[in-house]
């Protein structure tokens, strides 16, 4: 069997292929990115076991700086214009990726605090503990809307991330023009169902799995 | 580029004509760096297809279904100590494909079973 110490060998030109490859996919899709990267990996292995079979290491480097340049342009037109529809393709399916670690403690602490909020917004109205200023004026009503609207729209976006957003991204705006001095809590909220949302398309399992077969159980 | 739905970009037919080659060798799918290897045979060894060019164009050739791709077993990728490879195969689409457009353009550049000895 033939062994060759592919990735990275120093001087082949591999390392600049990679690193352009990893540039232009970042942000990707988490399938789309592992499968672009995992075959240009293959090429460049293929290509190196190519050129040693032909005695032409030496201008290996040659070859794939000229292969890497030429194809730049098809790179970045990949990147614009195919890979939004393919990303998107792959965003409408009805398979449901669970929150990761990370989302999840983000939605728990939104959550708490938002039900905290209501909770101590609107209590002394229930209880009849409320003095006769406390739901004067625009503020305290925007404010119970937004927090209400963010608490169902997090535990929505466990669920259904893209439902979730769209309710949380507009109670959020609401929550804000009644309560401006919350701007850091609103702008978690819109934070946590965003990165549930992109979370979510990245690690559909659905999606990892149609394009890439090595995760098949 | 803008072309007619359906038509072949003459880097696409060239990939697709380098698959049929090499099926009619007996490589039913092929993966990247053999589709290029095989398109370059007949001319200029040393100018592959370039990296962004080639799997554009497949991606593309894929999702009009003139060929469909699979993962290479990792297992046996890692028992021949290399990164798992992509295999494709042409469709019966592709085929079809293939054969309007030589019959559009019969001047075309083809590449042939000739190429065998320079890809094996």
């Amino acid at each position: 069997m033939l062994t060759l110490r592919l990735p990275g060998r120093r001087g082949d030109g591999s390392a600049a292929v990679r690193g352009w490859v990893a540039f232009y996919t970042l942000g990707l899709p988490r399938a789309l990115r592992t499968r672009r990267r995992d075959e240009i990996n293959a090429d460049l292995a293929d290509e190196t076991l190519d050129a040693v079979r032909r005695g032409r290491q030496q201008t290996l480097f040659g070859q794939r700086m000229r292969r890497l340049v030429r194809g730049i342009p098809a790179d970045l037109a990949w990147r614009v214009l195919d890979t939004p529809t393919m990303a998107r393709e792959l965003a409408v399916s009805d398979d449901w990726a669970p929150p990761t670690r990370w989302s999840m403690a983000l939605i728990a602490i939104v959550a708490i605090s938002s039900a905290g909020g209501l909770a101590i917004v609107t209590l002394p109205v229930f209880l009849g503990a409320a003095g006769p200023d406390s739901w004067s004026g625009w503020g305290p009503v925007g404010f119970t809307i937004g927090s209400a609207g963010i608490l169902i729209g997090v535990l929505l976006a466990i669920l259904w991330p893209g439902r979730g957003a769209a309710l949380v991204v507009p109670s959020a705006v609401v929550g804000f023009l009644a309560a401006p001095w919350l701007l850091g809590g609103w702008l978690l909220a819109i934070i946590t169902v965003a990165v549930r949302s992109y979370v979510a398309r990245s690690a559909d399992p659905a999606d990892v799995e149609r394009l890439d077969p090595r995760r098949r159980r | 580029m803008r072309r007619k739905p359906g038509q072949l970009v003459p880097l696409e037919r060239e990939i697709l004509e380098a698959a049929l080659s090499l099926r009619g060798m007996g490589v039913v799918e092929a993966h990247g760096f053999l589709l290029a290897r095989t398109m370059n045979a007949g001319a200029d060894a040393r100018r592959l297809t370039a990296y962004g060019s080639l799997y554009k164009a497949l991606d593309r050739l894929e999702r009009a279904g003139l060929l469909v791709s699979r993962w290479e077993d990792p297992v046996y990728a890692a028992d021949a100590a290399r990164p798992r490879r992509r295999f494709y195969r042409v469709t019966g689409a592709g085929e079809r494909a293939v054969a309007e457009a030589r019959a559009a353009d019969p001047e075309a550049v083809r590449r042939t079973a000739a190429t065998e000895t320079q890809v094996t």
